[in-house]
């Protein structure tokens, strides 16, 4: 059967998501979000490696209301990404795959990301 | 000249594109694991960024362990964002030409966008 005719995945939304399922959608959105972050860390290393001038200005955007809502969200995506980074590591060898643990864990993983994000707004 | 260099990109893209699954699979996994520690360095040079001075935040980025985490940073990330698309492009595009087209660009966005950012900060740093 020719690749673009292959049937299609089953209707989603006719399913209620189960915790782990929308954490691993999540995981891919924030995985795309990242990378608009990857732009922003290299204008801020470009920025530097200008000179004061530029440095400051976009130090200075940086550091204004809008701006700092999207860091919060930087902050938020790679803090989600490595945590449930790590859970995809733990079952890559085989672990943590009982249906009695995974609401548990998945429980687990949204503390650990709401720590480490507040760790990271604090810090930066 | 020309018809070298675009010979030779044209192999480099085959052979970067006919990279094994299973390598691509270990290669993402191995870029994760490196990204952990340097995701803490990240958040230091965002708070330098941020918050201190211009000159600061250049000492702080000139010492060398830290230039050597910018620059094997920008290397992996480059090489697990473009896997990491890569895996989505093939998920959620069926139609198979355009779903080549879109790694392929993937490929050499990314590639092109790490050459140039270690390129920009050789030079602006160093004043090469």
């Amino acid at each position: 059967m020719p690749n673009n005719h292959r049937p299609l995945t089953p209707h989603l939304t006719i399913y209620k998501w189960p915790l782990t399922a929308v954490l691993s959608i999540t995981h891919r959105l924030t995985g795309v979000f990242l990378i608009a972050g990857v732009f922003v860390f290299f204008t801020v290393l470009v920025a530097l490696a200008s000179g004061e001038a530029v440095f400051l200005s976009v130090q200075h955007f940086l550091n204004q209301g809008s701006a700092q809502i999207v860091l919060a969200g930087f902050a938020f995506a790679l803090s989600f990404h490595l945590v449930h980074g790590l859970r995809h590591l733990l079952w890559d060898l085989g672990l943590g795959f009982e249906s009695s643990k995974l609401g548990a864990f998945a429980l687990g993983e949204l503390l650990a990301i709401s720590v480490l994000t507040g760790v990271a707004l604090v810090l930066i | 000249m020309i018809s070298k260099i675009k010979e030779f990109l044209h192999q480099l893209s085959a052979k970067l594109m006919a990279l094994s699954v299973k390598n691509q699979w270990l290669l993402q996994r191995l870029t994760a694991i490196l990204l952990v520690p340097l995701a803490i360095w990240l958040g230091v040079f965002f708070h330098y960024s941020l918050a201190a001075s211009f000159q600061e935040a250049r000492v702080w980025l000139m010492r060398p362990l830290n230039l050597g985490c910018l620059f094997v940073f920008l290397g992996i990330v480059v090489v697990h964002s473009h896997l990491g698309l890569k895996v989505i492009i093939e998920d959620y595009i069926a139609d198979q030409p355009l779903q080549e087209k879109l790694i392929f660009a993937s490929l050499w966005g990314f590639g092109l966008l790490g050459v140039s950012v270690v390129g920009a900060v050789i030079i602006l740093f160093f004043r090469v």
